[in-house]
């Protein structure tokens, strides 16, 4: 069995201390589970109320996909018809700029 | 006496995700230091770090409590505001809060590494001075 290796692993403070992106991106083999040869989690989380906002990730048997009732309902996903983790990347920031456009 | 420092440094979320997009072109891996916390803007490293923060970051590193708890009563503030800024302070990676191995509950707040300084780097480029809603 292959072990991951971490590619990216990136925090920043945005929206005046108000949210925190935390980003980790793992290489891992390229098969029928990660086509893009990368493993890839995405959340943007509520400093203040310490909840997740935004999480996309891949995994089985989801592919990419969104949790897109946080943090209500964190077992609710939006499977993404994607396989390559740039437009993964494309989604998660235009979420996250939905998100902090809403609470401003 | 050696001195450890904690880096601010500025980074839109524009520059984020060009960056996170160019990831196979990479092929060393960049994996953020513990010794490094990004902001989005000046803007919001001044709202962020308040002096309440810094009182919290400044005993945390001078006495060491062994709670949340212990911290409010030094600085004689209530708990709860307390824990919400350890909090906070957590999620930016500033300090971490380590459970009580008695499992009761307790956090142990505790600096991410033994600093004696934070050196804030100046924004590179003009849009890190503005709020990052508008990038």
């Amino acid at each position: 069995m292959h072990k991951a290796s971490i590619l990216r692993n990136e925090r920043i403070i945005l929206a005046e201390g108000r949210f925190v992106i935390e980003i980790k991106a793992y290489g891992v083999p390229a098969d029928r589970r990660f086509p893009s040869g990368v493993k890839l989690k995405c959340v943007l989380i509520d400093a203040e109320q310490q909840k997740p906002r935004v999480l996309l990730d891949n995994h089985e048997p989801f592919g990419f996909h969104l949790h897109a009732r946080l943090p209500d309902d964190p077992d609710f996903r939006v499977s993404l018809a994607i396989t390559d983790y740039e437009e993964a990347i494309r989604v998660f920031f235009s979420e996250v700029r939905k998100v902090i456009a809403h609470e401003n | 006496m050696k001195t450890r420092t904690m880096t601010v440094e500025f980074k839109s979320l524009e520059t984020l995700e060009n960056e996170l997009l160019s990831l196979p072109g990479v092929k060393r891996q960049r994996v953020q230091p513990k010794s490094t916390v990004y902001f989005d803007s000046l803007a919001s490293f001044r709202s962020f770090l308040t002096i309440q923060k810094l009182e919290i970051l400044t005993l945390i590193a001078s006495t060491k409590p062994k709670s949340i708890y212990e911290l409010s009563k030094i600085l004689n503030r209530s708990i709860a505001p307390v824990q919400k800024d350890c909090q906070s302070l957590e999620a930016a990676g500033f300090i971490e809060l380590d459970r009580d191995p008695s499992g009761r509950g307790a956090l142990t707040p505790r600096l991410v590494f033994d600093y004696d300084r934070i050196r804030v780097k100046l924004p590179r480029h003009p849009y890190e001075l503005q709020f990052s809603a508008a990038a």
